[in-house]
């Protein structure tokens, strides 16, 4: 049962009979018990950890190495960087520990590590915000996962196990869930006693699926230059390759052809480039999104997903920040949205090694199902919440601010520059102030925003869309910014932090009225006695 | 906030506020920072721009042009410093730092300007730092950090040690008297 050598178990425990029927377990307990004593991760740990060491120094910098010093050697400076490669994962795999440690202030995720000096880091479990594994291929041969075990004050994972059986992955996950806020153990499924929502019912179906067509579907939508596709197949089938090769050598001669014909070859190559960057992206989108699913049961909720790599995130539903919602048009026409869930002290940080997904990406979810999850972060009464019957408006000087530097200051800049190379031609970069005019007024329409009791909705967009909703009560901090356009017209900017990476903002209201606003959300925020993470 | 309703566990209710009732951060007023962080920022400008001066006096020394470039140099610099001296005593004014029983607000800016407020039970550590200048100055900053947050929420400068280890002190108990009101 054990992951690799351990300190053998306790004998003072019981040997469990053969007549008498088990004894009924508490799940929390047992998961404490398993990871009361230190343990060592997989036996494979010093192969991951190797891998790690080589992903840290970078495969460029091995391959310049390769090139400058082992080119004569190559065998025994190999050899060496092997063996090399081979010492330091024992070594790391050796001395790296983790178990579980009370503490006056309940238990204490606890691991040590480091090959000549001592490092310990202790994660109380209420503190743990997120527990995401992840499976490259080698782990999934193996049948392993990498944990990563997040809190919400640094960026990256504040543990991590490189390699260890999914159920201690599960055993980690339910003991931080099943803590909350205030130290104390409650029922795995009833965790929800003090924010006043009903307990979740366990689920076994997932809440969101998406098969590989839907994933297919979000890909496209990411990326609708492959769209374009056809154009190039097209001209490809009607002028017979050869035909159209020969044509082109033909004309090359000719001034006027000529050029016709290389601005043909440039449009043709240019589109060729575009295609292979969409289909590769939309390749890496499905490695990505492959089988994704979301479960919400009383530990919260679950996202699954990836092809090669596999990777799952966990957060309670108290670490959620809030409710981003982005529609692109393509996918407004079809109906999808993406629907982000930003975790408390979470960054999409990459840092190699280290990787600690922080939102709950969910692209191409379907209107019901964007309810459905909706409901269980923020509440199912959040429609009845007075506040949001009539949505607000912002300043319509915004139309100004939007046409000035979104519109007549890059025209005047690129007629400027344009001067020089195409002469008067350049004044046609003023025609572009007119259409910002128009999608700035537009835009600034679309703009609505209200405040309730509980939520702060924000909602804009011309042609894709943007939504965020957050519970007033998970505020961090709230700024009132003024520009010195803003101080002319006497508006602010009103801007909400949240413990997430994501951040409300409330652009050009009125000062008196962005004060007012910043005044309520403070008094939210500090006379609300639930957790806000 | 009223308590009743006996439903849930936390008995915790959300009535309507009107919000012209809501104490306004803005009402109250902000303490100002001390006079030497003024006189700081002002030496710290004095040397920036003789750095530039000398530097431009080397430059003109070697290449040694007419006499009224010389003039031009040393007003300009005048002129800059003359700027940087008003500029920053406007600023000087504006900025500030208020307490209230459940926040913190500190406020800054010139052209732009901003306010940011902190509830208490929000404060998740607050640091002091001195840097060397302050050091010089006899003033310290308070760091305000919060949850999740990439760098400091807030940052007050101009204190002296003293007072900002009151500042300090006054946040750390009054967060650590919220999060145990709420448990």
């Amino acid at each position: 049962m054990t992951d690799g050598p351990s300190v053998p178990p306790d004998p003072t425990l019981p040997e469990p009979s053969r007549l008498d029927p088990p004894p009924p377990v508490d799940p929390i307990a047992a998961d404490r018990d398993a990871l009361r004593e230190p343990r060592r991760v997989s036996p494979f740990g010093p192969v991951f950890l190797a891998w790690a060491v080589i992903r840290q120094i970078g495969f460029l910098n091995i391959g310049i190495f390769t090139a400058v010093v082992g080119s004569r050697n190559f065998q025994l400076v190999g050899l060496a960087a092997s063996v090399g490669l081979m010492v330091i994962g024992v070594a790391r795999w050796w001395r790296f520990t983790y178990q579980l440690e009370p503490s006056d202030e309940g238990d204490q995720l606890m691991t040590l590590s480091g090959v000549f000096g001592r490092n310990r880091t202790s994660v109380p479990l209420d503190r743990i915000q997120a527990v995401s594994t992840r499976q490259n291929l080698l782990h999934r041969m193996v049948n392993l996962v990498e944990v990563n075990v997040q809190t919400a004050g640094s960026l990256g994972a504040e543990v991590q196990l490189t390699a260890v059986r999914p159920a201690v992955a599960e055993q980690i996950r339910r003991l931080s869930t099943a803590t909350t806020t205030s130290g104390e153990t409650a029922e795995a499924v009833a965790p929800s006693e003090d924010t006043g929502q009903p307990p979740l019912p366990p689920e076994a179906d997932p809440v969101l699926r998406r098969s590989l067509q839907d994933i297919l579907v979000v890909a496209v939508t990411r990326n609708p230059l492959v769209l374009l596709a056809p154009i190039p197949l097209a001209a490809a089938l009607g002028v017979e390759a050869e035909e159209f090769l020969s044509r082109f050598s033909d004309q090359a001669g000719e001034v006027v052809e000529g050029i016709s014909g290389s601005v043909l070859g440039v449009v043709f190559a240019t589109v060729i480039v575009l295609l292979l960057s969409a289909l590769v992206s939309i390749t890496f989108v499905v490695l990505r999104l492959f089988d994704l699913r979301l479960f919400i049961d009383g530990a919260g909720l679950r996202r699954l997903s990836g092809l090669v790599s596999r990777t799952e995130v966990t957060a309670s539903r108290e670490r959620v920040q809030l409710v981003a919602v982005r529609t692109n048009p393509l996918e407004r026409v079809l109906g999808l949205r993406e629907l982000v869930l930003p975790v408390a002290g979470g960054g999409a940080v990459i840092q190699v090694g280290n990787l600690a997904p922080a939102s709950l990406q969910l692209p191409g979810t379907r209107p019901e199902e964007l309810e459905r999850v909706t409901d269980v972060v923020l509440g199912k009464d959040r429609h009845d919440e007075p506040g949001h019957q009539t949505s607000r408006g912002i300043s319509p000087l915004a139309v100004r601010r939007w046409t000035l530097w979104g519109g007549a200051l890059p025209a005047v800049a690129a007629a400027v520059g344009l001067w020089f190379l195409v002469g008067w031609v350049s004044l046609f970069a003023v025609l572009w102030v007119p259409l910002m005019w128009v999608l700035a007024r537009m835009r600034c329409r679309s703009w609505q925003w209200s405040l309730g009791p509980e939520t702060l909705r924000i909602r804009n967009g011309v042609i894709g869309e943007v939504r965020r909703d957050m519970p007033v009560r998970k505020a961090q901090n709230v700024v009132i910014d003024q520009g010195i356009f803003h101080r002319r017209h006497g508006l602010a900017d009103v801007k909400v932090r949240t413990a997430s990476r994501v951040q409300m903002v409330v652009p050009l209201l009125p000062l008196a009225e962005a004060r007012a606003v910043r005044d309520e959300i403070l008094y939210r925020a500090e006379t609300d006695p639930r957790p806000f993470m | 906030m009223s308590a009743g309703g006996g439903e849930t566990p936390l008995s915790w209710r959300n009535q309507v506020v009107p919000v012209g009732s809501l104490p306004a951060v803005d009402a109250a007023p902000f303490e100002r920072l001390e006079p030497r962080y003024l006189t700081q920022q002002r030496v710290i400008w004095a040397i920036l721009i003789g750095l530039l001066l000398v530097g431009g006096i080397v430059a003109m020394v070697l290449t040694g042009p007419p006499i009224w470039v010389w003039a031009v140099a040393v007003a300009g610099a005048l002129v800059l410093f003359g700027l940087a001296w008003m500029l920053e005593g406007l600023a000087y004014d504006y900025r500030g730092v208020q307490l209230r029983e459940h926040d913190v607000s500190a406020r800054r800016g010139l052209i732009g300007r901003s306010t940011i407020s902190v509830p208490f039970t929000r404060v998740q550590h607050v640091t002091l730092e001195r840097g060397a200048f302050d050091r010089l100055f006899g003033l310290a900053q308070v760091v305000i950090f919060t949850a999740g947050a990439l760098a400091a929420d807030a940052r007050v400068k101009g204190l002296t040690p003293e007072r900002a280890e009151r500042l300090r002190e006054g946040i750390i108990n009054r967060s650590n008297l919220a999060t145990t009101d709420d448990d």
